[in-house]
């Protein structure tokens, strides 16, 4: 049942954040790449007119060497640079600069990049030569400019490292806004999820919510499920009415003419059976009466359609009253207490009659004759407290929670139905009331307590 | 006394008949709303038992077009549905008293007892409750034929009492009768008469029993 699959949450995050890291390290791989390229040949144009500047300095002074400072305000770090004369004649520099291979000759004004160590560090050079006709120098001059490799690579790493630091501030950028997006998709599910459980079980209208497209789906097939199990649990209950309505009248023939018998063979011998038909019958239209209660009880537009403010104490005496008169000579002493003259409630009459009708009634069907019992309706803060309270034999602790099951019942040679606590209860619920069997003061008999708001505020 | 059942169950019918014929009463039975109608029309009835649910006729358009007529025949209504609208329709049309299905037989005698009472007292106005004859005109009570001692409040509680027989009557309702808008309704002033009333009608014949917190029912020995 309560099977959970893979977070949504994480199911969104891996199918951005995974192929977004994939996408992140092919753009890495070209970044570097590519500055590796751009760098290699804007250094190498730099070289490039280092060494013409070194080399007309050289010339124009016949040697000198060149002020480092003019030199190494260029880009990549420290430059070595050697010029020699015509005949490799070394002229200024740094002696021990390599040179190109004897294999490379080298063209007049064409310059030739290579690669070297100089002090054991890599470097990178450029050689150039250049015919100079002048006094002292007259014929080519060679010029080697050379560069750290070192300084490129810093260079090239920080472009891939600044790449790494934006894509990596992207990829969470993402996933933090994948998270936030899925939340908020996920809203209006939470929504339904809180319009579900705020339902009572047997409210079964149509959901009514607002859902996006991708939603409404899941709405539409389970309204269509609500108004299938509504229509069967409305033909259902019919059924149980229409039962209860046609067992009536055979049932009050079998009544009529056994009670009928009866008193014509007062003392014929037959007299114990039909005694037990007469009883069977009357317990049968108790069955019907409750059956018929518990139908009206399910029927959910009662509630919800006809809630009336009552007063709760003139109603009480009311049903009381039309009890007693409703029967002929009770077994019971039935009375009424209140301290209060009036106590106005929200509830539906004609389940609050049946609820207090069958409270009676079990107090009448359990009790041994002459048995007080004492209908009493009082207030304590905002609860409105209904009570039923007898004098007879009572309901063990153990199994006060079964009796209020449907058909339960604690003696079965007794008349009653195991119905009317059910039925008490099934009406508390229908009311938001709290229901209680407790045991009175007197610790004899049983104490019914129904406990309703009585302002439902808002 | 004659009487009319109509009641389309032949079994319940005939046992209605039998309960009543017990009490010495005429009965006929009839098993459908036009039927029943057109006998109505033709027989003198002193008291109608009439189902709701009947073929060719409703019971509730029967008792309608009775009352239309301006028959004033005492009805009682009996009723398979047990929910309070068809119960106020019926009182509404005219029905005296009404018995949910299924009912005990003594019941229904008790029911039909009190409706023939009433009938009689419109002839003879004297209510004759076991030992006590009261006067409707005169306002007189009569226990065992001696004549009791009323002051007007005594008088207007028992008045109360036995115009609602054997039911419980409760004491606002009696107050309601008793005690017009100036004077202060006082339930104790209610026990007081009460108390008085017992004194008098002592008889083991006839007793007002207390209901704890509601009310009071005349009880009577018959």
């Amino acid at each position: 049942m309560n099977s959970v699959g893979p977070s949504l949450h994480l199911r969104v995050l891996r199918w951005l954040i995974v192929p977004l890291a994939m996408m992140s390290c092919v753009i890495l791989v070209e970044v570097y790449y590519s500055a590796n390229r751009t760098t290699e040949r804007i250094l190498d144009q730099m070289l490039v007119s280092q060494a013409i500047g070194i080399l007309e300095h050289a010339v124009s002074t016949e040697g000198d060497m060149v002020h480092l400072n003019i030199i190494q305000m260029t880009t990549g770090g420290t430059v070595f640079y050697k010029v020699e004369g015509p005949g490799n004649s070394f002229l200024t520099g740094y002696s021990g600069l390599p040179v190109p291979s004897d294999k490379i000759t080298l063209e007049v004004d064409k310059p030739y990049f290579y690669k070297s160590s100089y002090r054991k560090q890599d470097i990178r050079l450029v050689a150039m030569r250049r015919l100079v006709e002048g006094r002292d120098i007259n014929g080519p001059v060679s010029v080697y400019v050379g560069q750290h490799i070192d300084a490129r690579k810093q260079l090239v790493w920080e472009r891939v490292t600044s790449s790494l630091f934006r894509l990596g501030l992207l990829i969470i950028l993402a996933g933090g806004l994948g998270w936030v997006a899925v939340t908020q998709g996920l809203k209006p599910l939470a929504r339904l999820e809180r319009a579900i459980g705020r339902r009572s079980y047997d409210d079964m209208r149509p959901i009514e919510l607002i859902m996006p497209r991708e939603v409404r789906n899941v709405v539409s097939a389970l309204n269509d499920l609500l108004a299938r199990l509504r229509e069967s649990v409305e033909r259902r209950k019919r059924f149980i009415a229409n039962a209860s309505h046609q067992l009536r009248t055979p049932v009050a023939s079998l009544m009529a003419q056994t009670e009928l018998a009866l008193r014509k063979s007062e003392r014929g011998s037959s007299c114990g059976e039909l005694k037990t038909i007469n009883d069977r019958a009357i317990q049968m239209s108790h069955l019907i009466n409750q059956l018929l209660s518990l139908a009206r009880a399910d029927s959910e537009e009662m509630v919800s359609d006809r809630q009336e403010t009552i007063d709760l104490i003139r109603f009480t005496k009311q049903v009381t009253i039309d009890w007693l008169n409703e029967h002929h000579e009770p077994g019971i002493d039935l009375g009424f207490e209140s301290d209060i003259d009036r106590l106005d409630i929200t509830a539906n009459e004609i389940l609050m009659t049946e609820l207090l009708t069958n409270l009676i009634d079990n107090a009448n069907n359990y009790c041994p004759n002459g048995s007080l019992v004492t209908v009493r309706v009082n207030r304590d803060g905002d609860q409105a407290i209904l009570e039923v309270e007898d004098s007879g034999p009572g309901i063990p602790e153990a199994e006060r929670e079964r009796v209020l099951e449907r058909f339960y019942r604690l003696h079965e040679d007794r008349t009653g139905t195991g119905l009317g606590l059910a039925i008490a209860k099934e009406v508390s619920n229908r009311h938001h009331g709290k229901f209680h069997l407790l045991t009175p003061e007197s610790g004899q008999g049983l104490l019914v307590r129904l406990e309703l708001r009585l302002q439902q505020s808002g | 006394m004659r009487i009319l059942v109509v009641e389309d169950n032949i079994d319940l019918a005939e046992s209605i008949a039998g309960s009543i014929r017990q009490m010495e009463h005429a009965v006929d039975t009839i098993g459908d709303g036009l039927h029943a109608e057109s006998m109505l029309q033709t027989e003198p009835y002193d008291l109608l038992v009439l189902d709701l649910n009947l073929p060719r006729k409703d019971g509730l358009d029967v008792l309608k077009s009775l009352r239309e007529q301006g028959s004033d025949v005492p009805v009682l209504i009996l009723t398979a549905r047990a929910d309070t609208q068809s119960r106020v329709d019926g009182l509404d049309l005219g029905a005296d008293d009404y018995l949910t299905k299924p009912f005990h037989l003594a019941e229904l005698d008790a029911r039909v007892r009190a409706l023939l009472r009433r009938r009689q007292a419109t002839a003879s106005p004297v209510i004759k409750l076991g030992p006590l004859d009261f006067d409707t005109n005169s306002r007189e009570a009569h226990l065992n034929g001696k004549e009791l001692l009323l002051t007007r409040r005594e008088r207007c509680v028992l008045e109360i009492l036995i115009s609602s027989r054997t039911k419980v009557i409760s004491k606002d309702k009696i107050a309601e009768h008793l005690f017009s808008f100036d004077d202060e309704a006082s339930t104790t002033a209610i026990e007081l008469y009460v108390h008085r009333l017992r004194k008098k009608l002592d008889d083991p014949g006839i007793n007002i029993r207390t209901v704890r917190g509601l009310g009071y029912t005349l009880e009577v020995d018959e």
